[in-house]
């Protein structure tokens, strides 16, 4: 036995010892001190003052801030130390064998490219600059959309929206353009989409003003075809799906759901998150897709960075591509010069050209690997991604509902069904402990249609030691929800956050997503 | 193969009434009084028909008269043996008739009735030392059908006879039986216990399941589901609200004081033509009202029942009018969730008209948010 050998028998004997770090750490501006600075910038020297005149005065009087912004007052050391101690509070990607957020294709993303992106040339770069100056951040942009069309087989790109719902409802809005544009916008008010589409396919077609039609699946787990029928009329605008969806079931009919639509007079828009185990393999175009994107911050290994920035990459036919969002990089003989959209397009979906700093590290990711690298991460997936359901089917009271003893592509939803009503504990317990021991976990989207549920998604990332340890978690927690279900019910015991409420979460009053807000609601409970 | 079949005469009676059940003597009286006509005979006939050839090669044992033997011979069958009851007959007669049946070496005991009649079933065995051996079929003629006993629909009772007689009985599951109280219901309580477990033949996709509690979502889902209801409604068209909380949502959003179990008729603009209605006033006013009649309705958690329980107030000429058009069915997701695959089921008691349904009905299921669901009889 060698020593990695070694290494990996330990790790499936012994359950790994983990502590996560507890930090009475206060929200910053609680930390705040009036004064308090982290650089003292010197006073102006008077012939200084004298050139530069009263440069605010140009400015009309509504523009300026009556009061300098609520900011909080620290010393440099003490905002590291705050951000230090909350890194350590978390249970973040580098840090664990981060299988377990299934859909999110948590893959590892390589630091290099972190550093590329960290370069002075990179962070020094202004949005605003004359396009003769970034010639080469706006030909990394051009490649890239070039990687785009040929991995989903579309005509053109925009690479413009910030992530991957920006991206989805830049899909929608080119879905309504479209029918704009023939005149059956007021007669195409419905969208369709599946229970095991991702959430923002439905959230995205509302926030344009369509009403949607959720399809749920069939007795084998593939979307009900016979619904669909049922659903399609001159009223549909678009079909948004997933491929797989979040089963991790590929729809291999799929055709037959685009060709029904645009019977109809209907879009189809391919939503790419789950694409990790199609590159090189299966693409949108053949499947007939009108439009699809794609989120960089899964399949193309660049950050997820708490939502945002990101990149939503969005592709479609030569028919939609008057549509598409601007602005957009035009090469014209070796010369690179952004453009506005055509007359027909959408317009701006964010501000500027797009996240240059991501789009640089998923170009840089693709280069790296090649046409042949890109199609051998996604056998890896899906060989991570089987391999691991193999084991896990082991545990007694884990099972993937629907399509029996069919492999799956790149994630699987399974249930915990058989272990809860044998022994009380849900999957949402298992999660808890499970952080006990190191490592993320989720259950699914709501509402829970799998009972009961557990998404995981091992992706391209991780060694079969690293996979291995995972699974030997989730049969050390079935041991414990035998053996000891009140250990496993009271979960977490390792951890700063015992548990959160989840009723609190769907409360607007109860939640406050910025200090304001929180301030805000903490007074009108009269405990500010 | 040896069927004892015992039948509740006065089953259903009160649900076009609006009685909610038909319990005692007090609420057949009222019924009657409403011009309610016995529902009874009309679902035996279908469920007979259902079962087609197969019902003579049967062995019934049955009660006299209204009771069962009626029924037997208006489809042509004869009876082995029959017990004497009094007549007019009331729950101990039910119960008392189970529990010779019992005792006459039947192989499963047909009823016709509702939760109350299943109640008085189960008392019956009890009696006669047969709880838990001798499977029992409910054929679903009563108001409410919360219990797990009963067929899903006539038909079903008699496909699922036609299936028993043709292979025999070979595997049973526990049904709950349920108790409501139909005097709390009235003033709008609904506070339901176990009141134990029958022996049913296992046949999933003929027989309803028990009710699932606790899948109408959050207050803030069945709101969301009545505002984007309340969006599409024609001021002047005439809309039937039947019971439940998520109709109730919008019968409050619309500013209707409605009861929690009733039928009521609203206008779309809000507009109360008749609170807690009987089946004979709804008629009345969709016959009068000139426009478009829309029935809005929420399936029963677990079952899927659309039509049929608790709402027999809406009467099959009324679903014909609405068309399929016409129909809104209203559910938040964790109720389509608890049917666990299954289906949505119309029970109106006209079996053509139920299957002109057959297909997939369109569920709004929150705020602008539709799914497509089958429908099958």
């Amino acid at each position: 036995m060698n020593a990695m050998e070694n290494i990996a028998h330990h790790r499936k004997q012994q359950m790994r010892r983990y502590h996560q770090a507890r930090w009475d750490e206060p929200v910053i501006f609680e930390l705040s001190q009036p004064g308090e600075r982290g650089i003292l910038v010197p006073e102006v020297e008077p012939d200084i003052a004298r050139a530069a005149g009263q440069p605010l005065a140009g400015l009309p009087a509504a523009m300026l801030r009556q009061r300098a912004p609520a900011l909080p007052e620290m010393s440099q050391n003490r905002v590291l130390r705050h951000y230090l101690r909350l890194s350590q509070e978390n249970l973040g990607a580098d840090l664990n064998v981060d299988v377990g957020q299934g859909t999110c294709t948590m893959k590892y993303n390589p630091k290099i490219n972190d550093q590329l992106a960290r370069q002075p040339a990179m962070t020094e770069l202004h949005p605003r600059q004359p396009d003769s100056t970034v010639q080469g951040m706006l030909e990394v942009i051009d490649k890239l959309e070039g990687v785009m069309r040929e991995v989903s087989g579309m005509d053109a790109v925009s690479l413009q929206p910030r992530g991957g719902s920006q991206a989805i409802f830049a899909n929608m809005s080119m879905v309504r353009a479209w029918h704009e544009s023939r005149g059956e916008a007021a007669q195409r008010d419905e969208v369709i989409t599946t229970i095991f589409s991702h959430p923002s396919d439905a959230a995205c077609a509302k926030l344009v003003g369509y009403k949607v039609i959720t399809i749920y699946p069939d007795a084998d787990g593939y979307p009900d075809l016979a619904a669909l029928k049922a659903a399609i009329s001159p009223r549909t605008a678009a079909l948004v799906i997933t491929n797989p969806e979040d089963t991790g079931i590929f729809n291999s009919r799929i055709r037959e759901f685009v060709d029904a639509v645009h019977a109809v007079g209907g879009l189809c828009v391919y939503d790419q998150a789950n694409a990790n185990g199609l590159l090189g393999i299966a693409r949108a175009r053949e499947a007939g897709f009108d439009l699809c994107h794609f989120n960089l911050h899964k399949t193309f290994a660049t950050p997820h960075a708490c939502g945002g920035p990101a990149v939503g990459a969005v592709c479609c036919t030569a028919a939609l591509a008057p549509f598409l969002p601007g602005p957009l990089v035009r090469n014209q003989n070796g010369r690179y010069q952004l453009v506005n959209g055509s007359e027909q397009s959408i317009g701006k979906i964010s501000s500027f050209a797009g996240a240059a700093s991501i789009m640089l590290r998923a170009y840089a990711w693709v280069a790296n690997l090649g046409a042949e690298g890109l199609r051998t991460v996604s056998e890896i997936a899906v060989l991570n991604n089987n391999y691991m359901m193999h084991e896990l089917l082991k545990i007694e009271g884990m099972s993937a509902p629907y399509a029996p003893g069919k492999r799956r592509i790149e994630q699987v939803r399974y249930s915990w069904q058989g272990l809860s009503a044998e022994t009380g504990v849900t999957s949402e317990e298992i999660g808890l402990r499970a952080a006990d021991f190191g490592v993320h976990y989720w259950t699914s989207h709501h509402p829970y249609l799998v009972p009961e549920p557990a998404t995981i998604e091992p992706t391209e990332s991780y060694s079969r030691a690293d996979l291995d340890e995972f699974i030997g978690v989730m049969r050390h927690i079935a041991g414990e929800a035998r053996s000891n279900p009140e250990l496993v019910k009271t979960a977490p015991h390792n951890c700063p956050v015992h548990r959160v409420q989840g009723e609190m979460l769907d409360d607007p009053e109860r939640w406050g997503i910025t200090w304001r807000a929180y301030q805000r609601k903490l007074g009108e409970r009269g405990l500010a | 193969m040896k069927i004892g079949l015992v039948v509740n005469p006065w089953a259903g009676i009160g649900g076009p009434a609006g009685l909610k059940g038909s319990d005692g003597a007090g609420c057949v009286q009222a019924a009657l009084a409403a011009s309610s006509l016995p529902q009874v005979p009309a679902r035996l006939a279908a469920m007979f028909a259902a079962c087609g050839e197969a019902a003579q090669a049967i062995r019934w044992y049955t009660a006299d008269g209204e009771m069962g033997l009626s029924a037997l011979q208006a489809a042509g069958l004869q009876a082995c043996a029959v017990v004497p009851v009094a007549v007019p007959s009331q729950a101990a007669d039910t119960r008392r008739a189970s529990a010779i049946l019992a005792g006459m070496g039947i192989d499963l005991l047909l009823f016709a009735g509702g939760d109350g009649t299943a109640r008085d079933v189960l008392d019956g065995l009890r009696d006669a030392g047969a709880m838990g051996r001798l499977p029992v079929l409910g054929l679903p003629a009563g108001v409410k059908m919360q219990s797990a006993v009963f067929a899903n629909h006539p038909t079903a009772a008699g496909a699922l006879l036609r299936q028993l007689q043709q292979n025999g009985l070979s595997v049973c599951c526990d049904a709950e039986v349920m108790d409501l109280d139909e005097d709390i219901l009235r003033h709008g309580v609904i506070m339901p216990r176990l009141y134990g477990y029958l022996q049913l033949p296992l046949a999933p996709t003929l027989t309803q399941g028990g009710k699932a509690r606790h899948v109408s979502g959050s207050g803030a889902q069945r709101m969301a589901i009545a505002r984007g209801f309340a969006e599409k409604m024609e001021a002047r068209a005439l809309y039937l609200v039947g019971p439940g909380s998520t109709t109730q949502a919008l019968l409050s959003l619309l500013g209707v004081d409605g009861t929690l179990p009733g039928v009521h008729a609203a206008l779309g603009d809000g507009t109360l033509l008749a609170r807690d209605a009987t089946r004979r006033q709804l008629e009345e006013l969709a016959a009068d009202w000139q426009a478009p009649l829309h029935l809005v309705l929420s399936p029963i958690g677990g079952q899927g029942m659309v039509l049929g329980r608790g709402n027999q107030q809406i009467s099959p000429d009324l679903l014909r009018a609405a068309g399929k058009r016409g129909l809104h069915v209203l559910a938040p997701p964790a109720k389509l969730m608890s049917l666990q695959g299954g289906v949505l089921r119309i029970d109106s008691g006209d079996a053509g008209l139920d299957a002109e349904f057959n297909g997939y009905l369109p569920v709004t299921t929150g705020y602008r948010e539709q799914t497509m669901w089958p429908v099958a009889v």
